[in-house]
């Protein structure tokens, strides 16, 4: 893989952002919701970032159709892609954010794996 | 609105509760957020999957002059949502199941499970042995129309999967103010019930819903409520107060005798 010229600063920019926002988490790889044989669960250290929890009505909208609700938060997590050695995550794969209080887990939902700096997994609650 | 509505909701929650997929986990007219756990969900009560009861909008054509006791067209709607979180994970494998399928939960098995929850809330309301779903039953006149409909999504942070099933019922008439509350009606039943229940909460709603019926006025003036007449119009109906009674003390008519000329005296009674 040819390298970019920016690639020495975008390391070391995402190394000393990691320094100071990144924690420890596991990867739980699944496939079909059990255990992926194929991929060993791994940890990496990496921005968690969660947003504020909403309550939307189950059809996620103003509808009126719908009257209970429930409350959610998600997040994301951003891989830095230049230190990560362990297998491709995939949707449905879940993280287990080991060092917050409850050691809440999270559904993987989406991945953006385009960017050049990380490799970012779009979060559910789970 | 009224006292059905209180009645059918509550009727339905006991019947629900510890009979489907959510345990008891079943919530009148749920207002707050279901909030997904933080972590691990060991059983079914507290945040896990949930069924919520709820009376909604209801119309009514068929109104006896100014009566403002029928409650007509009533849309009963039950939801049940499950999302991620809602489901029990392995600390180790971080791999979930649906609580009671013991299945992975996945996005077929959560849409599995809402079937199975809907298909449940049949099952129980129909169920002769169900006592509280029979008061349900004896609350209802009949449904007119059953809408069901379905949610998933993963949008919203979190992956959701839910159900609504909503009934438009034509329920019972409220009791009139003042009527005494025949306790091998529906409604009474619903009371008896209510008040032998080891709830609290369920007796002091039972007691509080006899009271808002109960006044001690009794005769022509329950007539007169439950018409929403004004004074004049039921005495124009001849049913009224005689004419110059200013405090309404005459008594309820139950005998009259008519005098026919060459004929003996004929009395009518509605004893």
């Amino acid at each position: 893989m040819a390298t970019a010229q920016y690639a020495s600063i975008r390391d070391r920019v995402l190394a000393a952002v990691d320094k100071t926002f990144a924690e420890t988490v596991e990867i739980k790889f699944l496939d079909g919701g059990k255990a992926d044989p194929d991929r060993a669960n791994t940890e990496v250290v990496a921005p968690l970032r969660t947003g504020n929890i909403a309550a939307k009505n189950l059809s996620g909208g103003v509808s009126q159709k719908w009257k209970a609700k429930v409350a959610a938060a998600g997040g994301t997590l951003s891989i830095n892609r230049a230190t990560y050695t362990g297998p491709k995550p995939q949707k449905g794969d879940k993280i287990k954010a080991i060092e917050r209080p409850g050691k809440p887990f999270f559904e993987v939902l989406a991945i953006d794996d385009r960017s050049h700096t990380r490799l970012v997994l779009i979060l559910g609650d789970a | 609105m009224s006292l059905i509505r209180i009645a059918i909701r509550i009727a339905a929650v006991q019947a629900l509760k510890g009979n489907t997929l959510v345990g008891a986990n079943v919530i009148d007219s749920a207002i707050s957020t279901f909030q997904t756990s933080n972590g691990v969900v060991t059983g079914i009560e507290g945040e896990g999957p949930f069924v919520a009861v709820y009376t909604d909008s209801a119309s009514t054509g068929d109104v006896d002059l100014k009566s403002l006791v029928s409650n007509g067209l009533t849309d009963i709607i039950f939801e049940t949502g499950m999302t991620m979180a809602m489901t029990e994970t392995e600390e180790e494998s971080g791999e979930s199941h649906i609580i009671g399928l013991e299945i992975p939960a996945t996005d077929a098995a959560l849409e599995m499970s809402m079937d199975v929850v809907m298909r449940q809330i049949g099952d129980v309301l129909t169920d002769l042995n169900n006592e509280w779903a029979q008061i349900y039953s004896g609350l209802v006149l009949s449904y007119s129309k059953i809408t069901r409909s379905r949610v998933g999504n993963a949008d919203d942070g979190t992956k959701l999967a839910g159900q609504q099933l909503k009934i438009e019922a034509q329920l019972i008439d409220d009791p009139s103010l003042g009527d005494a509350i025949d306790p091998d009606s529906a409604f009474g039943a619903f009371l008896a019930k209510a008040e032998a229940s080891a709830d609290d909460d369920l007796i002091a709603t039972a007691t509080k819903l006899r009271e808002y019926v109960h006044v001690t006025d009794e005769g022509w003036t329950n007539v007169q409520r439950h018409f929403g007449m004004t004074a004049a119009e039921l005495l124009a109906l001849g049913l009224g107060p005689i004419v110059g009674d200013e405090d309404r003390s005459t008594p309820p008519l139950t005998t009259a005798t008519a005098e026919i000329e060459g004929a003996s005296p004929v009395t009518v009674s509605n004893e």
